[in-house]
């Protein structure tokens, strides 16, 4: 199998690692982890910034642009799938919950969480947890469908005014 | 992650490149998103060993990667599963065995209780620079294990 070094440009790692920082971090840091020398990931971070991915702090660490990375998502979902493919996600995620609900008896996520303070054996314990991460993922999901929903139309009809654009409502 | 409020899909992105990375090796088949692709908390690859290794194996496997960056450090779980053989082995980084420190390398077995032992944790790596990390050494770990 190939390294990652290998089957990667120097901009893609910078851009892999960049893009999903969970909080600032330096041109020096983001260099060590991409394994490209500070100069180039400098370059690289600062072409991210124009591009309106990345904000830099005043101490001159790069972060994740949040309202464009929300409205990323808002945009591929909504250009990624047709209404009926959100709607039935919905849906998906309404049963993944209720499942969950029945299978530990509780009435919602925080109820589930208070049971780790049952005697459970370590299996148990990281089935939940695990459980929980799902939950809390698909309440997320559930809440960005219905924005993206809300907002359906318009988008869908800004990006179909463009002539030979892309389809909306692949679901590839 | 939070700001401002506003959560930020910072694990979605880099489900996606862990995708991405897993879909452009060769021997990773059926990459796909579980639960879904619109509601992904975790990769998942079927592996044809004799190409993702080069050379013959006699069992096909799968490879599932998760990641959780809700807390102060990053989780995650990245694991080699043999459906055949019942067996496989991952290293998990969740809190969930103190006793071996922040990484756990877990190994299971069809006829034997799982084997737990410490692994290495480089403090304060990129999640995805960990997963490159261990997905690079699969291939030397499925050589010093006696199953």
């Amino acid at each position: 199998m190939d390294e990652w070094t290998e089957v990667t440009t120097a901009r893609e790692r910078v851009e892999t690692i960049a893009t999903t920082l969970s909080q600032p971090r330096t041109a020096n840091w983001v260099a060590e982890q991409a394994e490209v020398k500070w100069d180039t990931a400098k370059k690289y971070l600062d072409e991210l910034v124009d591009g309106g991915e990345l904000l830099v702090t005043d101490s001159g660490a790069y972060v994740p642009d949040p309202t464009r990375a929300y409205f990323d998502q808002l945009r591929e979902l909504i250009l990624t799938n047709d209404r009926e493919s959100l709607r039935g996600e919905l849906e998906a995620i309404a049963e993944r919950i209720e499942g969950w609900k029945e299978e530990y008896s509780v009435e919602s996520r925080s109820q589930l969480e208070q049971t780790l303070a049952e005697d459970l054996g370590p299996a148990e314990i990281r089935d939940r947890r695990r459980v929980l991460r799902r939950w809390e993922t698909s309440v997320r999901t559930r809440d960005r469908i219905t924005g993206a929903l809300a907002i359906y139309d318009d988008v869908a009809a800004l990006a179909n005014d463009v002539p030979g654009s892309k389809t909306i409502g692949t679901t590839g | 992650m939070a700001i401002f409020g506003v959560w930020t899909p910072v694990e979605r992105k880099l489900l996606e490149r862990v995708h991405d990375r897993l879909a452009g090796t060769g021997g990773c088949t059926s990459v796909r998103y579980a639960p879904s692709r619109i509601d992904a908390n975790e990769v998942l690859a079927d592996v044809d060993p004799v190409v993702f290794l080069g050379r013959d194996y006699g069992a096909d496997a799968r490879i599932r990667v998760e990641f959780d960056l809700s807390g102060d450090s990053p989780h995650y779980w990245i694991q080699w599963w043999e459906p055949e053989r019942e067996r496989g082995f991952g290293w998990h980084c969740d809190e969930t065995e103190p006793e071996y420190g922040p990484v756990h390398f877990q190994v299971e077995y069809p006829d034997r209780p799982t084997e737990r032992e410490k692994a290495a944790y480089i403090e304060d790596e990129h999640p995805y620079r960990t997963f490159e990390r261990h997905f690079a050494s699969i291939e030397s770990t499925i050589d010093e294990l006696s199953w």
